[in-house]
């Protein structure tokens, strides 16, 4: 196990020594890579929680390789996992290999890549595959994709199986894209203040499960499942609509409790840009669009498709990473008004440099679902009732609160030297939802959210960055304040101590700190990290794909390097 | 396993990097540019990735936007400002942008093709491009006071004088 971790860091140590450097050209072509390493040492914590880690320590690592010679481009990734991943990263991962590697060739408007790829089709309900490494997301899929564009047409098809952690789907995904820009396909368009671009896609899924049996049910699972889109863009000015709807064929999986329902879904997106402010307003319905290529996977496993959020992406820790929205597959609503404007330079208000203001508002509700009636069978002497397959009837009207946001965040910089964001956020989340409800007897939450961000330029190198963050709540774990102090002396040293305190937890023994410090040192493209303390459990969120966080307490080593 | 990884690294220690990459990124219209074609008549370039929610990447952008009237005359340069926001937020890029008044070139890498081509794993990351496409400068994260030595490079590169890492 040792030797593996030696090798894996040797090999990143090797690497960022050899290319330290300044790049070089030459006609061999161009390569650029990635490699990373975070390092866990875990201390016992009972008292957050923390799991027992009998490793002591865990490693993630990975390197990156990417190479190009005129339209000739291949690249792979290693990854480490030793001796398991670290905590709250899927415990499948451990091991170390190659699973992506790839090489394509690009000519003219044809681009045909085959082995791993990442791929999305307009906004990702019918396809997207990603990497989120810090979530432990990722969902290439390894095969063929050809893409070809001429004038504005351009079209793209998959073919291929997803990675699953050191393996591939038993399901086989088939996909097809087509999108035409007008205002490049028609001459006439080409500087046009009118704008339009059209496009749709089919993705079929492959699984050849044949039946299930479900106590006395006998189920005939479909073998391909298509999932189709149409989408529009229309531009005028300033303005713009853009929306995309989606239709899935009858997909029994484990999330949607073996139902035959077909899926849909619709997003639709306005938006208004001016000089100094801009709106965009958004909505979205999703209705039974969980879609795999393992239909009995659950969580972040394997998904095929993706659903964009409709809610702010916050970034202030106790906003991110208490009570985040995650999106709900197999049904939610909602809508979401953001605006931004800016109080102009040389105005009472705005002084000198101006002043930042961003309003948001999202809501978003379950489904008005109806169950269909379960059917009664008689079996000799007993009757045995099954579930309607088709599942349930959506209406038009509003099921549950899941989750409701508005917020309000104020950036002003007072001078050379002074800079200040407040934010003011008022949420309420429903935890049956969420998942992370950690009390269970009272599931939605009521909390107000307040952070003051003020940075003083002490000189060219020096500046300090003091945030402050209280969140008020009354359930589930109550109140807590976050307290940070940030250091930085440009351009190589950051220091950084943070403190949450869950100040208002209804049980006082629970009301504990988190105390974490952490140094950063930045050198080019290269960046180490060492930080020691308590890490909160909670939930951290990229685009709107969660995984909890577990409570820890040790010592972290990370670096990342780009070269 | 140790014998690939050896042999990477001596076929890695034979090449360099530099040219900007053949990768297809989209303009705020919606159109597609090849990021190997980016050009400033010969003057520098810097590409930064950024997104909407990344604190840093906005500070970093708002403090550039103070000075890059005064860059862009003494050295001619052009900043292309990558958002790797998903469809999350792609739609909220524009009033984002137009709002702060923010006088950069926005591309959209939604898929994050760009961004894997160049190496980058979170943002801000920002790129110095030499007057014939060539990489010459990089750099990860940011904190205040990078700008003046991102404006030194940049200098540096407009006069054509080599630039240490």
């Amino acid at each position: 196990m040792k030797k593996h971790i030696l090798t894996g860091l040797s090999v990143l140590g090797l690497t960022t020594i050899t290319y330290s450097q300044t790049p070089k050209e030459n006609n061999w072509g161009t390569l650029t890579g990635l490699a990373g390493a975070d390092v866990q040492f875990y201390t016992r914590d009972s008292i957050i929680g923390a799991p027992v880690v009998p490793e002591k320590m865990r490693m993630n690592a990975f390197l990156f390789l990417n190479y190009r010679k005129g339209g000739f481009y291949a690249g792979a990734r290693m990854e480490f996992y030793q001796p398991k991943p670290l905590l709250g990263i899927d415990e499948r991962f451990q091991g170390q290999g190659i699973p992506y590697y790839f090489a394509g060739y690009q000519y003219k408007g044809l681009d045909i890549t085959a082995g791993g790829f990442y791929e999305q089709f307009g906004n990702g309900l019918t396809l997207r595959s990603y990497e989120a490494r810090q979530l432990g997301f990722d969902n290439f899929l390894q095969g063929f994709r050809i893409k070809y564009n001429v004038k504005g047409i351009y079209i793209k098809g998959v073919f291929g199986r997803m990675r699953d952690f050191w393996t591939w789907s038993r399901g086989t995904v088939r996909g097809i894209d087509a999108e035409i820009n007008f205002n490049e396909t028609v001459p006439k368009l080409r500087n046009s203040k009118f704008r339009l671009r059209v496009g749709g896609s089919f993705v079929s899924v492959n699984r050849p499960d044949g039946e299930k049996v479900i106590g006395q049910e006998v189920l005939t699972l479909p073998l391909n499942v298509g999932n189709a889109a149409g989408r529009l863009n229309l531009g005028y000015g300033n303005f713009s609509l853009s929306g995309e709807f989606a239709y899935k064929f009858n997909d029994p999986s484990t999330p949607n409790r073996y139902i035959y329902k077909p899926g849909a879904s619709a997003l639709i997106t306005a938006t208004y840009a001016a000089t100094n402010w801009g709106i965009s307003v958004g909505a979205k319905r999703i209705d039974n669009f969980d879609f795999r290529t393992d239909r009995e996977a659950v969580g972040n496993r394997l998904l095929v498709n993706w659903v964009p959020m409709l809610n702010k992406q916050h970034t202030y820790t106790l906003a991110a990473s208490i009570y985040p929205y995650a999106v709900q597959y197999v049904g939610e609503q909602g809508l979401q008004a953001d605006l931004n404007f800016t109080i102009p330079r040389g105005s009472k208000l705005g002084g000198k440099y101006g002043m930042d203001i961003n309003i948001n508002a999202s809501i978003v509700y379950g489904l008005d679902t109806t169950n269909r009636p379960s059917r009664a069978t008689v079996f000799g002497s007993d009757t045995v009732f099954t579930p309607d397959r088709y599942g349930y009837t959506s209406g038009a009207g509003l099921g549950k609160e899941y989750y409701q946001d508005f917020n309000i965040e104020i950036t002003k910089k007072f001078n050379k030297k002074w800079k200040l964001t407040v934010m003011y956020m008022q949420l309420w989340a429903n935890l049956n939802v969420l998942t992370v409800s950690t009390l269970g007897k009272d599931p939605f939450v009521h909390a107000h959210i307040g952070v003051a961000d003020l940075t003083w330029r002490i000189n060219n190198s020096h500046s300090l960055r003091i945030e402050a963050e209280g969140m008020y709540t009354k359930q589930d774990q109550g109140s807590w304040l976050m307290g940070l102090v940030e250091w930085t002396f440009a351009p190589h040293w950051s220091v950084s101590l943070m403190n949450q305190y869950n100040i208002g937890h209804p049980v006082p023994e629970k009301r504990l700190n988190y105390p974490l410090g952490s140094v950063v040192y930045n050198m080019g493209s290269h960046r180490f990290q060492v930080s020691y303390g308590r890490q909160r459990a909670g939930v951290l969120c990229i685009g709107g794909v969660c995984r909890a966080v577990p409570a820890a307490n040790g010592l972290t080593l990370g670096y990342i390097g780009s070269f | 396993m140790k014998k690939a990884l050896t042999l990477a690294l001596f076929l890695i220690a034979g090449f360099g990097f530099a040219q900007l990459p053949s990768v297809k990124v989209k303009d705020m219209n919606g159109n597609e540019v090849d990021v190997a074609t980016l050009r400033n008549d010969g003057k520098p370039m810097i590409i930064n990735f950024w997104a909407t929610w990344c604190k840093p990447c906005v500070l970093e952008l708002s403090t550039i936007a103070d000075e890059y009237e005064d860059w862009v005359k003494a050295t001619g340069v052009k900043l292309y400002a990558v958002s790797i926001d998903d469809t999350r937020n792609t739609a909220k890029v524009g009033p984002f942008v137009k709002s702060r008044a923010w006088l950069y070139e926005i591309l959209l890498d939604a898929n994050e093709d760009l961004k894997r081509a160049l190496g980058v794993q979170n943002p801000p990351h920002t790129f110095v491009v030499d007057g014939n496409g060539n990489v010459v400068w990089q750099h990860m994260g940011y904190q205040l006071g990078d700008e003046k030595v991102l404006f030194d490079v940049v200098k540096k590169v407009a006069a054509g004088e080599k630039v240490d890492e």
